[in-house]
């Protein structure tokens, strides 16, 4: 991109940047307290609080590297959309009902009330951190390789944008920010997409051309070229770790009520909706009208930069680089909060004043930053092989802490810690030395089937939570 | 405030640091000029034939050259030929549903160094609104992901000078030219003609299986569709207690 469109791309990102910086000062006061950068001070309704669910799901991994995976495998992986959204109605059923009986501000804070251990908050700190540093990772590989298509800039000056934007406007508002930034990334994501769309299908020749393109090529990119078994594993990977996942938990914890979650993650299936039509149609489309990418994680950049005019594609482009700066401000605030609230003020030093741990929070968020700036900088695979490992392993090491934590009395202490560490550890071993997978098991299936059984057998041969744990968690149900 | 820009700017320090670090051991160098690069010329005419040459080098390329091209409706491609030096030889063109494919048969090697080749052929446009297909290598021209734009394409109006491009993004340049930089070959252009809406294309092309595709985009979209006001439904109504 030159001239006039390259100005104009640099015009709208230079203006989303002071409107998210403008957001961040506007909320700063307000952001002052611990419940106010965390949770937003539970402020936020269904509309808004599902502009943040989506946000925060909906990252670089989808604007980017689902367009990419779309392109190189075709049709199959959209069928991991309705899969997910499986995993949020669990998610809605039987997590953010219950996770609200606590006014907790982290994953983190309700594994201690629950299960009555610092030691499960602290692993879940230190797993979070260095979980999200991968997922982060993937965000700012995205966010490298868009600025460099686009403008020339080396990658490596590029991650380094793409972070500092990202840093920047995390530190000055925190939920604040990243909820209103997230409604703005909602509003961008559906506009920009149905206007593309149609513009799309219409110069291609529609669906149907497009599957004669495909179908000629190789029949698995209209069919399966992800078979059931592969995409029920990612799926599940991706579905039931984000019902528990750490931002998405803080995101429910900043809501009004447990009705206002329930509606909330309606909302975010809207957005999802256009988001999930969208990215199918541009990674198709792509593959017939320019068939030889270099690398299929360009998809998006090119056709925002190449392909479609720049009325349209502009907008496309700016809301990718929303996208991987707002989602990466969700995983920064998590893991603020994983270091202010989960291991300096509850475990290092338990009478920190609200404003000292704020500051904290502000601090780590700087601090983190530099771990994945240097992961994206080696590009290990595509953007969205990196963040679907990053959730097999979350979802290997929270899932069943959180769901039969919330939902079954008789899970103790030891059965979570059990349950949290022998998942992890069996989704690294299979992945390490189970290829190809032993029983036809992918590696968060093996995690979560340990997890599961490590909790049930430790809880069944240790002692019961206290009464007053249980009054607060099933007082409903005598 | 300031204790706290203190132990920002330190903490900074050591996250530029850790980043330097990083940088000197990863990460791509800086765009240049790309290696290999092809360039497209296009030439329509007002009868509707349109010459197309497109210029090849790729100094690091030892591969055999397979081009594809992608049939349109209301297009023709004919006479596909390659020419290196003092030789050329014409592509053997053998269908594949809506693509073609083409290949160099002869056993003469030919240099894809910085001497490069060309390739020629005409397209015949049966209607003023069509796409000109392009054909274009079954692989990448370069692998750069950086800013190079290793394929330009110039689409020369002299002599339509009334017709633009429309697809993919093209800028024009002068009175007679349209100009687009690409990281690959796109697999046609549309250039709008003058009188094209008198001239529309009314012929499709041989239609072909999709694969399933038009009823599993359907299936897809009608799920998305269905479940957000199901699910909004259940959650409005039985959405439980209103507490926090």
């Amino acid at each position: 991109m030159t001239g006039a469109p390259l100005f104009a791309f640099y015009a709208l990102v230079g203006a989303y940047l002071v409107l998210v910086c403008g957001i961040g000062l506007w909320h700063y006061r307000r952001a002052s307290t611990e419940e106010g950068f965390l949770a937003a001070g539970r402020s936020l309704g269904p509309i808004l609080g599902g502009a943040t669910l989506m946000a925060n799901q909906v990252s670089a991994g989808a604007t980017i590297g689902i367009v990419g995976f779309h392109y190189f495998s075709g049709f199959s992986y959209a069928w991991s959309w309705p899969l997910v959204w499986i995993g949020w109605v669990v998610a809605a059923l039987f997590i953010a009902p219950r996770i609200r009986r606590i006014a907790g501000l982290t994953l983190p804070d309700y594994l201690e009330a629950r299960f009555e251990s610092k030691a499960a908050r602290a692993i879940a700190a230190v797993v979070v951190l260095a979980v999200y540093a991968m997922m982060l990772s993937a965000q700012y590989q995205a966010g490298g390789l868009l600025f460099g298509a686009i403008s020339g800039m080396p990658y490596v000056t590029a991650v380094l944008l793409v972070a500092g934007i990202t840093t920047l406007y995390t530190v000055l508002g925190g939920m604040y920010s990243n909820a209103y930034v997230g409604l703005f990334k909602a509003v961008l994501l559906v506009g920009s997409y149905a206007v593309a769309v149609p513009y799309l299908l219409s110069h291609v020749g529609g669906v149907h051309a497009i599957g004669e393109a495909l179908t000629a090529l190789d029949p698995r990119l209209t069919a399966n070229w992800f078979g059931w078994r592969q995409l029920l594993a990612i799926s599940l990977a991706m579905g039931l770790g984000l019902g528990a996942a750490p931002y998405e938990i803080s995101a429910i914890y900043a809501m009004q009520s447990k009705r206002t979650a329930r509606l909330a993650i309606g909302w975010s299936f809207l957005f999802q909706a256009f988001v999930g039509i969208g990215v199918l149609t541009f990674g198709l489309s792509m593959r017939v009208a320019m068939p030889q990418l270099p690398t299929p994680d360009l998809g998006t950049p090119v056709l925002g930069m190449s392909v479609l005019p720049p009325w349209i594609g502009l907008p496309v482009l700016l809301a990718a680089v929303v996208t991987f700066t707002r989602t990466g401000g969700a995983i920064l605030l998590t893991v603020a909060s994983a270091v202010s609230h989960d291991l300096y003020g509850a475990l290092i030093k338990p009478d920190a004043t609200d404003r000292s741990k704020v500051l904290v929070s502000r601090l780590s968020v700087i601090a983190f930053s530099a771990i994945p700036v240097a992961l994206a900088f080696r590009q290990f695979a595509l953007v969205n092989f990196v963040v679907i490992w990053a959730a097999k392993l979350m979802v290997s090491f929270l899932f069943i802490p959180v769901i039969v934590g919330l939902n079954w009395k008789r899970a103790t202490r030891a059965g979570a810690v059990a349950s949290m560490l022998g998942g992890t550890a069996a989704c690294l071993l299979w992945s390490r030395y189970g290829t190809p997978y032993w029983f036809g098991l992918d590696p968060a299936e093996a995690g979560v089937l340990v997890s599961a059984a490590l909790m049930v057998a430790v809880s069944v041969a240790t002692r019961p939570a206290s009464a007053a744990v249980l009054e607060t968690f099933f007082g409903d149900r005598a | 405030v300031r204790r706290f820009a203190r132990v920002a700017g330190v903490a900074g320090a050591c996250a530029a640091t850790a980043i330097g670090a990083a940088a000197q051991g990863g990460g791509n160098g800086p765009a240049g000029a790309p290696r290999s690069f092809a360039r497209v010329t296009i030439t329509p005419h007002a009868d509707g034939a349109v010459e197309v040459r497109q210029r090849y080098v790729m100094p690091d390329d030892t591969g055999r050259l397979t081009f594809r091209v992608l049939s349109r409706p209301c297009a023709i491609v004919t006479g596909a030929a390659i020419v290196a030096g003092d030789r050329g030889a014409a592509l053997v063109a053998a269908p594949q549903g809506p693509w073609t494919q083409l290949d160099d048969t002869s056993t003469a090697r030919l240099r894809t160094d910085s001497l490069g080749f060309e390739l020629r052929y005409l397209v015949t446009l049966t209607a003023l609104d069509a796409d000109v297909p392009i054909v274009h290598l079954v692989r990448p021209i370069s692998r750069e992901t950086g800013g190079a734009k290793p394929v330009t394409v110039i689409v020369n109006t002299l002599s339509v000078p009334d017709a633009s491009v429309t697809f993919p993004s093209f800028r024009r340049q002068g009175k007679a030219a349209w100009v687009g930089e690409f990281v690959a070959l796109p697999s046609f252009v549309h250039v709008a003609m003058p009188d094209s809406r008198v001239m529309r294309c009314m012929r499709p092309l041989e239609p072909n299986s999709d694969g399933g595709l038009s009823w599993r985009v359907v299936l897809f979209v009608g799920i998305m569709v269905a479940w957000v006001p199901l699910y909004l439904l259940w959650a409005r109504g039985g959405g439980g207690g209103d507490t926090a």
